[in-house]
């Protein structure tokens, strides 16, 4: 497996964002994950929904929605990894 | 592959979902943490305190280069595309991870590298020329300006040959005192001419500069050092050692004590099991959480029913992310019974990797 990060963002209070990264390998199983790169504790910060794109035949596009669950800006990345 | 994958951003185009305001429960995780490179002695006292003062918790580092030698052709030796490789390295790598001992301070990203040719610093330069020149560069837009949390920490990088005014000193970091009253931290680093060289004294100000950033933070307490100026988690441990694949300097561990530079355990990936379980009474929607995990794991969660339900789905889960310090993650995991009945759950775990 590898692991890595794609990209990194900045949310606004309350900003729901959607990203899309494009030119993944269709034969290639990827997870995402979205991780705060601003500490904040006290409860939960981000929430993403992964959508997918069939952009050619062998190749995928992922739309990644991103949502900040609180008052506050913060910055954040979102990390890839192969399962295949 | 990966490589080829790009991001853009475009308008949101779904409708926001309204956060869960169901009732957390609580579950606690302490996974396996890095090995750790020889110690000193055991057994000792904390030789580092902390005195309260600010650190950087999740750095956010922005490489300088300064001097045209830099985008000379052909490139020197080593190159500020060698050393910015190598600090992606550091960043990524495990060598920040027993700095989580330390106010739970977490590794640092990098920012950005930028190679200023325009000016050459002096020889025999002094903290205010480096200062003064970021202050200019933050000025005209050349550098990034300052965070909202103040993460940023700003490493300039001599060209070879360039000395500091000082001749003990090969590097050092410190801060100055903004416009609007917030402190820069940065930090200079002098060239030998080798890509381990230069990696070995960031390091050690890299490291130094999170825990410590403005002299009142993670020192030594009295008796730990032996120079003068701040007593910092460097100064008692100028032994290198090469961490996925780059030479750095160790670093004072109150945990070992001794100084380490920690490598990435050897863990068979995937690693899975259950965390908690649970019951959900009909139409329910409950949110736990499970704190702890170290911030490097690639995790993936998935809730699965434990009561027999054929004919339908049975409950659907939301993960959410807090970064509850530099160090660690806490999971907060939304479920919801789409049946009328009570329904029993087990939250499994996958980590994929680190």
């Amino acid at each position: 497996m590898a692991y890595g990060v794609q990209f990194r963002g900045r949310l606004q209070p309350n900003q729901t964002q959607r990203w899309f990264t494009y030119n993944w390998p269709s034969n290639y199983d990827v997870a995402w994950m979205v991780v705060p790169t601003d500490a904040q504790p006290g409860g939960a910060h981000v929430t993403c929904d992964v959508a997918l794109e069939r952009a050619a035949n062998n190749t995928f596009t992922y739309w990644l929605t991103v949502q900040n669950l609180t008052s506050d800006s913060f910055d954040f990345e979102a990390r890839y990894n192969f399962l295949n | 592959m990966r490589s080829t994958a790009t991001a853009s951003a475009v308008p949101a185009m779904e409708p926001v979902e309204a956060p869960a305001y169901a009732p957390a429960r609580k579950s606690g995780v302490v996974l396996a943490k890095p090995t750790v490179g020889p110690t000193l002695a055991a057994g000792g006292a904390a030789k580092f305190a902390d005195n309260g003062g600010p650190v950087i918790e999740i750095a956010r580092v922005q490489l300088v280069y300064w001097g045209s030698a830099w985008a000379s052709n052909p490139p020197p030796t080593p190159s500020a595309n060698q050393v910015t490789g190598a600090v992606e390295n550091m960043l990524s790598g495990s060598y920040m991870t027993g700095l989580a001992q330390y106010r739970q301070i977490g590794r640092g990203y990098l920012l950005g590298a930028t190679v200023y040719g325009a000016s050459n610093p002096p020889n025999n330069f002094t903290d205010s020329d480096v200062s003064n020149f970021l202050k200019a560069r933050i000025a005209d837009g050349t550098l990034p300006s300052l965070d909202a949390d103040n993460q940023n920490l700003y490493l300039v990088i001599m060209p070879q040959g360039v000395n500091n005014q000082n001749s003990g000193f090969i590097g050092e970091h410190t801060y100055y005192v903004d416009p609007a009253g917030k402190h820069v931290h940065f930090g200079w680093i002098t060239n030998g001419g080798t890509l381990n060289g230069v990696t070995s004294i960031l390091s050690h100000e890299l490291v130094e500069s999170v825990t410590d950033p403005e002299g009142s933070a993670i020192t030594g307490v009295a008796g730990t050092c032996t120079q003068g100026g701040w007593c910092e988690i460097g100064d008692v441990c100028y032994i290198n050692s090469v961490v996925d694949g780059t030479t750095v300097q160790k670093y004072y561990s109150n945990n070992d004590s001794g100084c380490i530079a920690p490598v990435w355990p050897a863990l068979n990936f995937p690693i899975s099991g259950v965390q908690w379980r649970g019951t959900l009474p009909p139409s329910a929607t409950i949110t736990w959480f499970t704190y702890n995990w170290p911030e490097y794991y690639f995790v993936l969660w998935d809730v699965v029913p434990t009561t027999l339900g054929p004919g339908g789905p049975e409950v659907k889960s939301r993960v959410k992310v807090e970064r509850a310090s530099g160090a660690y993650i806490t999971y907060w995991i939304e479920v919801t019974n789409l049946t009328n009945r009570q329904v029993d759950i087990e939250g499994r775990y996958v980590i994929l990797d680190r």
